[in-house]
């Protein structure tokens, strides 16, 4: 009896520490690669955002329950306005607005499949939804932008 | 004595049933991945450029040529009023407006009737034509001030300073006036 019970108790524990999720910054190319570390933007404007390359999102997890996973932009410096836009919107997003809809239902384990802002994840990185990260300076930026920029993936 | 429970035991059944619930708890916390990139920028260029404009309803481009005609030794003889149109960006603390240029003989200088102001006398080169406070970005705004200042405020065309250019010959001079004027604008 004592065995059973320790044996479900076990298997649980196991089940939840395998919950994982990664998420990868990747390039705008036929064969997708690390985006690296490097985010260049070049000359920054006062009256308008300046956007980067494009990158697509790659996502990879082990849910062992039906989850929703959600995707988020962070990262500020002072005197310059930090933004997101998908390419070819034309609408400048604020950093912690959601990259789009949350891909709900998720579960069992799935490598490098790509997300679009429907809400779904694709295998063919042509699926994928374009994403840029822009930056505008205020009247009173004296420094140059070098900032640190977070794509967080959530699931729960 | 030595049968009696000790007063923080507890069953074995129980403790593995606690502990399973806690780890169903766990399997729904939030869990999250994250990758980073380093944005980097260079802090905005300012740029500010100039137009002289014709001195009418609709202004125009005012060209290259500033006729005088006649000058003579006693007094400042002027040309046409012109107004100063701008156009600047990322500019974070002001846009000035100086007039230069010089010719062997002469004496050059500017006067200047804001709206609303008095026409001044006349004003060398060498004294700045103004500066008015400036942040971010305007097109096609014109240069305006106020009584007796030539610029300090952006504004419209009606609004705007009327400027002109004079010169006055010294005895010295035998050849015609033929130069060059240079309306130079600042930004910060």
């Amino acid at each position: 009896m004592r065995r059973r019970y320790l044996a479900v108790c076990l298997l649980l524990l196991s089940c939840a520490s395998a919950q994982t999720v990664s998420v990868q910054i990747l390039t705008d190319a036929s064969l997708p690669a690390d985006f690296g570390v490097n985010y260049p933007l070049g000359q920054t404007r006062n009256d308008a955002y300046v956007y980067g390359a494009n990158f697509i999102i790659g996502v990879s997890y082990d849910l062992p329950s039906s989850s929703s996973l959600t995707l988020s932009l962070s990262g500020s410096q002072a005197n310059y306005f930090l933004a997101w836009t998908v390419a070819g919107s034309g609408i400048d997003q604020a950093m912690g607005t959601a990259l789009g809809t949350a891909v709900s239902g998720v579960s069992g384990s799935q490598s490098n499949v790509y997300y679009r802002q429907d809400g779904t994840l694709h295998l063919l990185a042509g699926e994928a939804t374009r994403y840029r990260i822009g930056a505008r300076a205020t009247p009173a930026a004296t420094a140059d932008l070098n900032t640190v920029i977070t794509l967080t993936l959530t699931s729960n | 004595m030595n049968n009696r429970t000790p007063l923080f035991a507890v069953p074995f059944r129980t403790a593995l049933l606690a502990l399973t619930s806690l780890s169903l708890a766990s399997g729904a916390l939030a869990n999250t991945g994250t990758d980073t990139v380093t944005a980097t920028g260079t802090v905005p260029a300012p740029t500010v450029s100039v137009v002289l404009m014709t001195d009418a309803a609709t202004p125009a481009d005012f060209g290259t040529g500033y006729a005088l005609n006649q000058l003579n030794n006693s007094t400042f003889a002027y040309g046409s009023n012109f107004l100063i149109k701008l156009t600047y960006a990322n500019v974070t603390t002001n846009v000035s407006l100086a007039l230069s240029g010089s010719q062997a003989n002469y004496l050059l200088a500017y006067r200047h009737t804001p709206s609303g102001g008095t026409l001044t006398s006349d004003v060398p080169f060498s004294t700045s034509v103004g500066t008015a406070t400036a942040s971010g970005t305007a097109t096609d705004t014109y240069a305006s001030g106020a009584t007796t200042t030539a610029f300090n405020a952006f504004g419209t065309s009606t609004g705007a300073t009327r400027f002109a250019i004079g010169a006055k010959s010294t005895t010295a001079a035998v050849t015609s006036l033929s130069t060059t004027i240079t309306l130079t604008a600042t930004a910060n």
